[in-house]
């Protein structure tokens, strides 16, 4: 039997493991002797540190957000921005350059992609009818502060566990999340407003050391991409409940949706991504445009 | 994981990890030592040494620590501007004609700089070389003199701004600003306590702390240094959680604000020079290279613990067991103090927190009630032998004729009235609770 | 020879001291100067936490040499208070060479993290954008540094101008 040892960048439970469990309850439950473990979460490995366990093959394979190795693959960076369908990638040669590109840089393969159309949104105690936040204090981090400058926002940095007292003393106005998980944080009760349209996915990778690959028979490496594509498909149906349970926790707890109008919400949705193009391609001028071109559409 | 149990490999790290200890290795080393062999046998050799290098940097390498140093610096400009002397002596001069004055006098000061400072090291340091002296002198009994001022020196830590709930917090994922206020009342619970069992011995045994012929000053004259040379220094407390309520800083650039205006207080008193302030930021870069090596090297020892699996099967191990949470919460609590007795207070909240949040976690405790326990119980830590950090700051800071046994003796009341406290906020919890409600 | 190794490391480490005192002041300084410039309406700085978070590092492991000299690393002497001078000196010595080998290891390892970063010009992509390898460099430096102390301890004790404290 060949044990696997997996890593993840979030803690072991909740809705964001739900993935990866699946994921790794697939594997295990097929007739083979392929075993995956889930050996390191954040408690064991830190976040900024399971891509470099992956490529030195501490784990065998990683759940990962680009955000948190981008000292590795620069152009990880840009999943966040990905809004062709993960199933439309692996058929039109996107998944693999980004493959080759995991491969050269960091030793490790791009097996695949979880989170598609898990949204940030802008979570904020002042109301607007427009989408131009001048002068507002936004948390920001390096993820999308960018954008929130666009938007007029004064950027400012801090840890996530100081976002509540930030919120609720007023030193902030608002942050950006992903719409699922705010009530993890306790942000529900110091939280007023979301900004409707979402903009960018709260995308999750899974990367596989690339030496252990090698020495797997074919068959595994199968089972392994098979279960991946399977969990992808499965993905899109836990999103759609979970995105509505998580909008109804919120609605719950008095949190009331900003929108605005239509041609509004395309401009907001495209300065969003723009400002984050722009960085992918300033960081990697030359891979930067190839992958933008078989990712993203320019059409709402 | 290569074939050996947990539980033996859990016996091995700790057990290795003491007989460094016990042979002299300094505690940060001895950890980094066992990380060596962990990230060998159980990471995966050298990928998982390299990986190591990585988390030693990393574990260091954060904004939530920035606290500790900023608090740390508040004592220390305290200490070498002379803010805290001018403090005592005006404490001293209000405080007259009772049975152990100083002893008192001790327990008061100790309380405004827990108030003013997040570290326990600069308190029992200022306290101990500006009141010591003078009590030895008179006479004073090692239970009257170097009791008080460790017993209230620990009280730093629970009375914000304090480091060390600041790092709780964060370690423990639970609201900083909450826990800080938690920490009040118990804090001045303790304070009180300390005070009624000053007062009670030195009626009891006039021996113990020589009455001094009271010169008899007029209320006002006495009055008139305190409101001088204490009441304003209050402004700096006023400055720390002002801003954080008025919603002008996070509670970590409170911190930062906060020696800032500290710094402005001895310039008002006209006490500020770039001797103070050098040796000042000096004391408190010692204390934190000296705090942080040692954090690096124990949250990646809990990390590597964590990978092995041992953390979740004790767990596991301890849900299975099915005992009701108050049992559980004492017997952690137990743990804490047991650990205690051998090591700091950063590393017992780094390897016991990964095991101890989970099961709260699952459990309808307030994690807000057991942080302050907590903290209670890793304040008795700081002056219980062997290894009490508080033990050899006095050892430092006291007249040389002052031996380690002495200090040991002194202390024992001041521990069992810790206890005491321990006991009535575990089971009042409304004591630790009452202040937080009001966020 | 030794002795004037001594002196250099005597030197250095007083520079890293002076050094950490001085984040110590920056931690201070920079974060304070953000609050009044937020409240003031201006525009944050960007770069405070992250250069706070690295100014951490340096005073851990560049300060670490330096405490190490001035002996305020803790440790536990309960057990060996007890102890004949002899012995002392022979346990000690032991200590010393868990240490210094402990940091040696630390510092291989540590710098070949740095390398390799510095080989594939691995950038970290905060506000601002900085070579890993910089960062990477402090704590090999630092327990390179801590190494060598622990062995010019030894030598101290046996061979160097008598210390009044052992340890
Ligand atoms: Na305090
Ligand atoms: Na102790």
């Amino acid at each position: 039997e060949t044990v696997l040892r997996v890593g993840t960048f979030l803690s072991p439970q909740g809705v964001w493991h739900g993935p990866l469990e699946h994921l790794i309850e697939t594997v295990n439950g097929k007739d083979t002797d392929l075993k995956l473990e889930l050996v390191a979460d954040p408690s064991s490995i830190s976040p900024f540190q399971l891509g470099d366990a992956v490529s030195g093959g501490v784990i065998d394979m990683a759940y990962l957000s680009g955000a948190f190795y981008t000292n590795l693959v620069p152009e990880a960076d840009a999943n966040k921005l990905f809004n062709v369908p993960v199933a439309e990638l692996r058929e039109n040669g996107a998944m693999n350059l980004i493959d080759q590109i995991h491969r050269d840089k960091m030793g490790a393969l791009f097996l695949g992609k979880m989170g598609d159309g898990i949204k940030y949104h802008i979570y904020t105690n002042r109301s607007s009818d427009e989408p131009r936040f001048e002068g507002w204090d936004m948390r920001g981090t390096p993820l999308y502060r960018p954008f929130m400058e666009a938007l007029g926002a004064n950027v400012i940095q801090m840890q996530g566990s100081e976002v509540y007292s930030a919120m609720e003393s007023g030193v902030v106005d608002g942050y950006a999340w992903p719409l699922w998980g705010i009530g993890d944080l306790g942000l529900l009760e110091v939280t007023d407003y979301r900004v409707e349209p979402g903009f960018y996915n709260a995308e999750i990778s899974v990367l596989f050391n690339e030496d252990k690959w090698n020495s797997l028979t074919e068959e595994q490496q199968d089972t392994l991409r098979s279960s991946v594509i399977e969990t992808e498909e499965w993905f899109i149906d836990y999103r759609n409940r979970v995105d509505e349970e998580q909008r109804r926790l919120q609605a719950d707890a008095g949190i009331e949706a900003i929108t605005f109008s239509e041609e509004q919400s395309q401009d907001y949705v495209r300065m969003a991504d723009e400002a984050g193009w722009a960085v992918v391609i300033e960081n990697s001028p030359e891979l930067g445009p190839q992958i933008k071109e078989l990712t993203y559409t320019d059409k709402q | 994981m290569s074939g050996i149990g947990w539980e033996v490999m859990l016996g091995l790290m700790g057990g290795s990890l003491v007989f460094l200890m016990g042979i002299g290795v300094p505690v940060a080393f001895a950890f980094l030592a066992l990380n060596l062999a962990g990230a060998y046998l159980i990471l995966g050799g050298e990928s998982g040494l390299r990986l190591l290098a990585l988390s030693t940097t990393e574990a260091v390498t954060s904004f939530a620590l920035v606290p500790i140093p900023l608090f740390i610096l508040m004592g220390e400009v305290l200490l070498h501007t002379g803010l805290a002397t001018r403090a005592i002596h005006a404490i001293e001069r209000l405080i007259t004609g009772v049975p152990g004055r100083l002893s008192l006098v001790a327990v008061v000061s100790g309380g405004v700089f827990a108030s003013l400072s997040g570290s326990s090291i600069a308190n029992t340091a200022v306290l101990g070389r500006v009141l010591l002296p003078d009590m030895l002198r008179l006479g004073y009994h090692p239970m009257l003199s170097v009791g008080p001022i460790l017993g209230i020196g620990g009280v730093a830590m629970l009375i914000p701004p304090s480091a060390l709930a600041v790092l709780f917090g964060s370690l423990a994922g639970i609201s900083i600003s909450r826990l800080l206020l938690a920490g009040i009342v118990p804090g001045l619970l303790l304070a009180t306590l300390f005070f009624l069992f000053i007062v009670t011995i030195s009626r009891m045994r006039p021996a113990l702390a020589p009455a001094q012929s009271a010169e008899r000053e007029p209320l006002g004259a006495r009055l008139r240094p305190f409101l001088i040379n204490v009441v304003p220094l209050m402004a700096i407390v006023v400055v720390v959680v002002g801003s954080i309520l008025g919603g002008y800083a996070t509670p970590t650039e409170s911190a930062a604000l906060g020696s800032i205006a500290t710094v402005i207080a001895a310039a008002a008193y006209r006490s500020l020079s770039w001797t103070a302030i050098r040796k000042a930021l000096a004391g408190t870069a010692a204390t934190t290279a000296m705090i942080f090596i040692i954090i690096s090297g124990s949250i990646t020892f809990s990390q590597i613990l964590s990978f092995s699996g041992a953390t979740r099967q004790l767990v596991a191990l301890v849900v299975d067991l099915d005992i009701d949470i108050g049992t559980l919460v004492l017997m952690m609590l137990l743990v804490a103090l047991l650990l205690g007795m051998l090591m700091d207070q950063i590393s017992i909240m780094l390897i016991t927190l990964p095991f101890f949040m989970p099961l709260i976690g699952m459990s309808d405790v307030d994690p807000i009630w057991f942080g302050v326990l907590m903290l209670i119980a890793l304040e008795v830590g700081l002056i219980t032998p062997p290894f009490g950090l508080l033990l050899f700051i006095m050892k430092s800071v006291a007249p040389d004729d002052v031996t380690m046994r002495q200090i040991l003796v002194s202390i024992v009341p001041y521990i069992g009235i810790e206890l005491l406290g321990l006991a009535v906020i575990f089971i009042f919890p409304i004591l630790a609770l009452w202040l937080p409600g009001f966020l | 020879m030794i002795s004037s190794i001594d002196k250099g490391m005597g030197r250095v480490c007083d520079a890293f001291g002076v050094a950490a005192s001085l984040v110590v002041a920056f931690l201070a300084l920079s974060v304070g100067a953000e609050v009044a410039v937020r409240n003031l309406g201006l525009p944050a700085f960007g770069w405070t936490l992250e250069m706070c978070e690295y100014g951490l590092l340096v005073v851990t492991f560049l300060g670490a040499p330096w405490v190490l000299r001035r002996h305020e690393h803790i440790s536990v002497d309960v057990f060996t208070r007890a102890l004949r001078p002899r012995t002392l000196r022979v346990l000690l010595t032991i200590s010393d060479v868990v240490a210094a080998t402990t940091c040696v290891i630390l510092a291989v390892y540590a710098a070949e993290a740095a390398h390799e970063a510095f080989l594939k010009g691995s950038l970290l992509f905060k506000y601002l954008v900085i070579p890993q390898w910089i960062i990477l460099s402090v704590m090999p430096l630092g327990v390179t540094l801590l190494a060598i102390e622990f062995l010019l301890r030894i030598w101290r004790r046996f061979a160097g101008p008598q210390e009044v404290n052992p340890a």
